[in-house]
């Protein structure tokens, strides 16, 4: 087995990174967050002591612990301080692009050995490895959001990964609380995949207009004992943020009719439709920022 | 329930079909108070029992192996995907078919008092106050729906009305994301223990989706899906070859030891 790690560098500070980095100070690890922008990092370091101060209140956490959780956190707004780091795991945004760039700078600062995991729900792990001298030590490591709540990781081996860079992944996961499964590099992974028929078969049922999107809810907390139906769910998730999904799952499997997403969501991102967020989805939700 | 209190014979239901739907209903009626009537064997296929139908020896013979209980039965149900019905079941029955491998209207329509059907959807396992669909086929009387809510919340069901069709609601939704499942674990993206584990810790699922249908049972899993690929014509309803092989394999699940999983042998699955 390898050396547990100490320090664990996270690159990008926003909800999935900061969320990460949270539990890893509460695991009792070291965090190195980094962000390029500035304030991006104040924010990202404000929601996680929000978070560990939450864990606190609820009875979770020591407040002496809590401290030294927190104590445990470094930033920086520069890459190349990721250099002494045993295990990187990147959260920017899902742009291709951009993560290939990180990658390719995190591989001129840290040592051949270090792991670097990448946070993504849609991009294929071999696709962001691949220019790369040493793709395989590129794991795929995607969490679900709230971190601090969802116990699951999907731990995704691309053709290139090294085994021991599974293994190691599969490691710090555990060591973050975390229940790992392993994935292969395929579209939407397990999670995003299977789930795609829980939601896309609720919208043809809809779609045939003899019942509504409330009563299909109803039916399948009750029938299934699902905690939410498919469109409250939907509106939580964001109608936006779902329908990239769908979309990024659609195109992976080169337009499986399976996986066709409906017109139906589409319309109403164009409309601005976007779920709580925006105070009105499926559902209108009275109160909420309207816009 | 009182000394004196002239003693009722206990009504009659006829539970029809193989599978754990039809043990976990029959376990339910039993538990409320209801003879609860299983034939022993029913024949192989429709096909078979439609060839006993058509000739009237065999007829007779086949409803005096199914025994008074069909006759006396206040409500017969098929609780499984195939069709079992006797087109000449008498109109004061109640027929509740599963509206799983057919819809309700194709199930009413081989009947004679078709305005007595009424198609159901459910999926095992059971739990007090789970909501069962009910769904009116295009000949079905307003009383027939009312009864049959009235039997399943004599069983401690809920129910909900729902529009007709192969799997209703939730079983058609539910046997999607079976099928998906068994596609991704065909090709090989996880194993079955962490496809399961991954949907109910990544998302919420209060089972995984291949458990589950270990515990529906296969078969009436691919009925679902072979009914909607009929209805609809799409391709999108193309049953997993995986599912299909188990299926022809015998492998149904947790009441025959095995389906996705593995199940100890000799002992019932808990």
């Amino acid at each position: 087995m390898p050396e547990p790690i100490a320090t664990l560098g996270i690159v990008g500070a926003g909800t999935m990174g900061a969320g990460i980095a949270q539990v890893a100070l509460l695991e009792g690890l070291r965090v190195l967050l980094h962000d390029a922008v500035e304030s991006a990092l104040v924010r990202g370091r404000s929601r996680l002591a929000r978070g560990v101060a939450r864990a606190v209140e609820r009875g979770r956490v020591a407040p002496d612990l809590a401290e030294e959780a927190l104590g445990r956190l470094e930033t920086t707004t520069r890459l190349a301080e990721m250099r002494g780091v045993e295990f990187v795991i990147e959260c920017v945004p899902e742009d291709l692009a951009l993560k290939r760039q990180v990658f390719a700078e995190l591989e001129g600062f840290t040592a051949p050995g270090t792991i670097l995991a990448t946070n993504t729900s849609s991009l294929p792990i071999s696709a962001i490895a691949a220019p790369l001298r040493w793709p395989e030590r590129v794991a795929g490591m995607h969490f679900f959001n709230p971190v601090a709540v969802m116990p699951l990781v999907e731990v995704v081996a691309g053709p290139r990964t090294d085994p021991a860079a599974a293994d190691a992944t599969m490691a710090l996961a555990r060591r973050l609380d975390k229940t790992p499964v392993r994935s292969k590099d395929s579209p939407g992974f397990i999670v995003n995949r299977v789930s795609r028929h829980f939601f896309l078969e609720a919208q043809r049922i809809l779609e045939e207009g003899r019942v509504a999107h409330a009563h299909i809810d109803q039916v399948i907390r009750g029938a299934g004992r699902f905690r939410m139906g498919p469109f409250e769910l939907m509106d939580l998730i964001g109608i936006d943020v779902h329908v990239a999904a769908g979309k990024a799952v659609f195109e992976g499997f080169f337009y499986e009719p399976r996986f066709r997403p409906h017109p139906m969501l589409q319309r109403m991102v164009e409309a601005g439709l976007l779920g709580r967020k925006t105070g009105k989805g499926f559902y209108e939700y009275p109160g909420q920022d309207n816009g | 329930m009182a000394e004196g209190h002239t003693q009722r014979k206990a009504r009659r239901i006829l539970v029809l079909g193989q599978s754990p739907l039809a043990d976990a209903l029959s376990d339910l009626a039993g538990a409320a108070g209801l003879a609860v009537h299983r034939p022993p064997a029913l024949p192989e296929s429709r096909d078979e029992l439609d060839a006993i139908f058509t000739d009237q020896t065999r007829r007779e013979q086949y409803l005096r192996h199914l025994g008074d209980a069909y006759r006396e039965a206040e409500v017969v149900i098929e609780a499984e995907a195939s069709e079992w019905m006797d087109p000449e079941l008498p109109d004061t029955t109640l027929v509740l078919t599963a509206a799983l491998g057919h819809s309700t209207a194709e199930a009413a329509d081989d009947i004679h008092a078709r305005h007595r059907v009424v198609g159901f959807g459910v999926l095992p396992p059971l739990e007090a106050g789970q909501m069962v669909e009910l769904a009116a086929g295009p000949w079905t009387e307003p009383a027939a729906l009312d009864q049959a809510a009235a039997f399943f919340r004599e069983l401690g069901l809920e129910t909900a009305a729902v529009p007709d069709g192969p799997g209703l609601i939730f079983p058609r939704i539910l046997c999607m994301v079976i099928n998906e499942a068994a596609f991704a674990l065909m090709e090989g993206v996880a194993s079955a223990a962490d496809i399961d584990t991954a949907m109910k810790l990544g998302t919420n699922y209060p089972l995984g989706p291949l458990e589950w249908a270990d515990r529906i049972g296969l078969d009436q899993v691919l009925a679902v899906l072979e009914a909607l690929q009929v209805e609809y014509g799409e391709d999108k309803y193309r049953p997993a070859p995986l599912l299909r092989r188990l299926v022809r394999a015998g492998h149904l699940g947790r009441a025959s030891g095995r389906g996705f999983h593995v199940y100890d042998s000799g002992e019932p699955p808990a």
